[in-house]
């Protein structure tokens, strides 16, 4: 078990659930990637991250740890999750939750969970979740057409997100502990690529 | 003085051994009162035989090259000329023998000498007879003396006897205003020679004449002096700019050099600092990486542990109806474990979850799990702030780490830059760096200035004193000037008249002639030429042989206005005619008649031809000439024998005049 995905998991699903009442599986896989991301974003190695992704269909990211402590989640009643799949965060895991958050290891997690978990009050989570498929390393996972491990520090994907951290930090120029606007901007950034592409598909 | 000089007057002459006169090498010429001329063709030796009565008398040949400095000087200075001139005129054989003997008189004296040859400051025989009465008595026995005894004799007495203060006096007399011999030395146009003359001529006594000489002398010596230390320490200013200058190049050139030795310092400098700059970094690189990878070792272990103590304080939160096999039986009501079903499933397991105690092992679940979950989460914590601590550690560690490995690359590009620029500056300026010398080379130019310029202030201190030197004999000078001016005023009347009465004879216009005293330091006095009442300084206003006899007429009037009217002195002169016309060779003829009709003797040479001169002459002169043919003493050119009758037609002409 991988105690940061158990935390991200729980700190994502509460956080998404105060906004739209609940989240879903692939929901936690995409805000832990972004949050991951925005730790990039503040200078912080790949590596600290504490655990990996890859890129699945539809270029969405996917962590086995999460998949992992999403179960171990719910098997300890932290999680409820409905038929139609939704999960919901248990008081009792509101409370696991807060008690975790005392551990610094976790706390300092929280700002890049709260950046990426706040971009929802902005812009609609389809959107978010499209907007990050045309995120570098994701889309060259797609590329690809094969399983990758994300975020490589090898890989030239890499350097094109740093490229594009190092544009955003430019035109955000402010520092900013609260990372939702950072993250909005690239969001928003990376959505308005996503939408030139498809026009032009369509156009052509 | 004027009037009572007794110069030596020539009586008779014997050459012995003089091979130069191959058919009659030793002869003996009697002179008469009067002209004595000495006629012969070109080349046979007549100048030699005037020069060789010289030699006899004064033991000095002219050197016609040898610039003449002062009266004593001349005499020293030429008497090793003296010593060789007959080299090439007597045979080898001859040498020893070869001798010149001399009948004079001097006043109430007469002297008998024989000098040899190549002999200057020896007399071979001195004999010196004294008139009383009219017979001669011996003045003294020299026979036993040496020829150098003799020597010293002879030039104490003779000029004791002329009336003159030296030898040497005697000399210059001799050889500047008595003889007119091939050097034409000019005594009008010869200011050097002409002062020393008047003194001797016109100065209170010779001693005086002496004395101006000598002061002559000193003063152009220091006026030389004076010229030469200024010139050299001139020369030296000149250098001593020149080196500085030079030094000042080099300076400039070894500043130069040690900008460039400072700027090479300073890239090596910068090198090594880069150098030891990056060495450092690379360093506290190595340090950093070992102290990041500790902690991330440390990390990963304490991550490893806190892993295993939250799997440990997860497994501490199971919940018994969140179990599978608990959670299927109560949803499907089938046990996961026996494999029965129905509603009993349900309600059984029910009760079990109800009693939170463990269905297979019936213990109290809950209450264990709380007490082991707290006790796990303690430690958990207890890691977590090792975690913490080490994360701020780590990130120290590799913000430091970060930074060391910016600043490496930017001390290695550093590094670069100067390693190349120095490489670049070595190509560039190798061979200047090598010859950086400027400190050796500044000293030793400056020691040799400090040396030169106590060298120019040496000159400059020897001019000084030179010009003091000068100043002094210069006020001197002009003291004995004022002098002469004032004896010359004195004898000027007689003088002059005695000139004018040669000269007009010979030019047929007035001519007069005046002292004139030079101005300046230099100070100086001369005799100026007036023709109509046109002054005539410079010698081109006459031409060549006018100049040659209205000098001759000069050395006349000069030797009538020294000459005691006991002891008429004689003049010599070398072929006189030059290139006159014919009418003022014949005026020259009549001038040398005045002279002889004056009582002066003229021992003179001339080439046999039509030479109005001559003619003129023998016909004023008759009997008081004398004409010897000297044909006869040595052998003719071909060109002379084949024309001999020419010069017996000629010879007669003469002759007949003489009748």
């Amino acid at each position: 078990m991988n105690s940061l995905a158990f935390f991200d998991c729980l700190s994502i699903a509460r956080r998404i659930q105060s906004q739209v009442g609940s989240v879903l599986s692939s929901e936690l896989h995409t805000f832990a990637y972004l949050s991951c991301l925005l730790s990039l974003y503040k200078g912080n190695p790949v590596s600290e991250w504490g655990y990996d992704f890859i890129g699945i269909r539809q270029n969405a990211p996917y962590s086995q740890p999460i998949d992992d402590s999403k179960s171990n989640i719910l098997r300890l009643g932290f999680f409820d999750i409905d038929k139609e799949q939704y999960i919901r965060v248990s008081p009792s895991g509101i409370l696991e939750h807060d008690r975790l958050k005392l551990l610094k290891i976790y706390s300092r997690r929280e700002q890049f969970i709260e950046g990426a978990c706040s971009s929802i009050l902005a812009l609609p989570i389809g959107l978010i979740r499209n907007a990050l498929s045309k995120e570098p390393n994701l889309l060259a996972s797609q590329e690809s057409n094969s399983v990758k491990a994300l975020l490589d520090e090898r890989s030239p994907s890499l350097v094109l997100l740093y490229d594009q951290f190092n544009a955003l930090s430019s035109a955000v120029r402010i520092e900013m502990t609260n990372l939702m606007i950072p993250a909005i901007v690239w969001l928003s950034y990376l959505s308005k690529i996503n939408e030139e592409k498809e026009g032009g598909m369509s156009n052509g | 003085m004027p009037n009572n000089i007794k110069l030596p007057k020539i009586l008779k002459v014997t050459l012995r051994n003089f091979s130069l006169f191959s058919k009659n090498p030793s002869i003996t010429v009697d002179f008469n009162e009067g002209v004595f001329c000495l006629a012969g063709a070109n080349g046979l030796g007549k100048s030699t035989f005037l020069l060789a009565i010289n030699f006899g008398i004064t033991g000095i040949v002219p050197d016609e090259r040898r610039k003449f400095l002062s009266i004593e000087r001349y005499y020293s200075d030429s008497i090793q000329f003296s010593s060789k001139f007959f080299s090439g005129r007597i045979n080898e054989n001859d040498r020893a023998s070869a001798e010149v003997s001399l009948e004079m008189i001097v006043g109430e004296f007469r002297y008998n000498i024989t000098r040899g040859m190549f002999e200057p400051q020896k007399i071979r025989e001195l004999e010196v007879l004294k008139r009383e009465g009219n017979k001669y008595t011996k003045l003294k026995d020299f026979s036993k003396l040496t020829f150098d005894q003799k020597h010293q004799e002879y030039i104490r007495l003779i000029p004791e006897h002329v009336g003159l203060e030296t030898f040497e006096q005697l000399v210059f007399l001799q050889l500047f205003v008595l003889t007119f011999d091939e050097r034409r030395e000019l005594l009008f146009w010869n200011e050097r020679v002409l002062e020393r003359v008047l003194y001797l001529a016109f100065g209170i006594n010779p001693e005086e004449a002496k004395h101006a000489d000598v002061l002559r002398k000193e003063f152009e010596d220091a006026d030389s002096n004076v010229r030469n230390f200024n010139w050299e320490a001139t020369q030296l200013r000149k250098r001593i700019q020149e080196i500085e200058d030079q030094r000042d190049t080099k300076k400039e050139k070894g500043e130069k050099r040690e900008d460039l030795r400072i700027q090479y310092s300073q890239l090596t400098q910068s090198r090594e600092k880069a150098l030891i700059e990056v060495n450092g970094l690379e360093n506290d690189l190595r340090d950093i990486n070992l102290q990041v990878g500790n902690l991330s070792a440390k990390q990963a272990q304490l991550r490893n542990e806190y892993e295993n103590l939250f799997s440990t304080y997860i497994s501490h939160k199971s919940i018994i109806e969140y179990h599978p096999l608990i959670a299927t039986a109560l949803s499907e009501g089938k046990c996961g474990l026996c494999g029965s079903e129905g509603e009993g499933v349900i309600v059984a397991v029910q009760q079990v979850v109800a009693s939170e105690s463990c269905p297979i092992c019936g213990n109290k679940v809950a209450e264990r799990n709380n007490q082991e979950s707290e006790q796990v989460f303690t430690k958990l914590q207890e890691v977590d702030e090792q975690l913490s601590k080490l994360k701020q550690s780590l990130d120290s560690s590799l913000t430091a780490q970060q930074r060391i490995i910016t600043e490496l690359e930017v001390a290695n590009n550093a590094l670069s830059a100067v390693t190349q620029h120095l490489r670049v500056f070595e190509n560039a300026n190798k061979l200047k760096l090598e010859q950086y010398q400027t400190n050796t080379v500044s000293t030793e130019l400056d020691t040799l200035i400090a040396n030169m310029v106590n060298q120019m202030e040496n000159a400059f201190a020897k001019k000084d004193s030179a010009i003091k030197r000068r100043e002094k004999k210069s006020k001197e000078l002009k003291e004995l000037q004022k002098r002469l001016q004032r004896q010359y005023a004195i004898a000027e009347a007689e003088f002059v008249a005695s000139f004018n009465k040669l000269a007009v004879s010979f030019l047929g216009l007035d001519l007069n002639i005046k002292m004139e005293v030079h101005q300046g330091i230099a100070g100086g006095i001369s005799l100026l030429l007036d023709v109509n009442s046109t002054p005539r300084r410079q010698n081109y206003q006459l031409s060549e042989s006018q100049r040659y006899f209205i000098d001759i007429a000069l050395r006349m009037a000069i030797a009538q206005f020294l000459s005691d009217s006991s002891s008429k002195s004689t003049l010599y002169i070398d072929t006189p005619e030059g290139s006159l016309d014919i009418a003022y060779e014949s005026r020259a003829g009549e001038m040398f008649a005045q002279f002889i009709k004056s009582g002066y003797q003229i021992v003179m040479t001339a080439n046999i031809n039509t030479s109005q001169l001559l003619h003129r002459l023998a016909a004023r002169c008759k009997s008081d000439m004398k004409l010897l043919r000297m044909t006869s003493w040595t052998d003719l050119s071909d060109v002379q024998i084949q024309e001999e009758d020419l010069f017996n037609k000629a010879f007669a002409e003469i002759e007949e005049f003489l009748l």
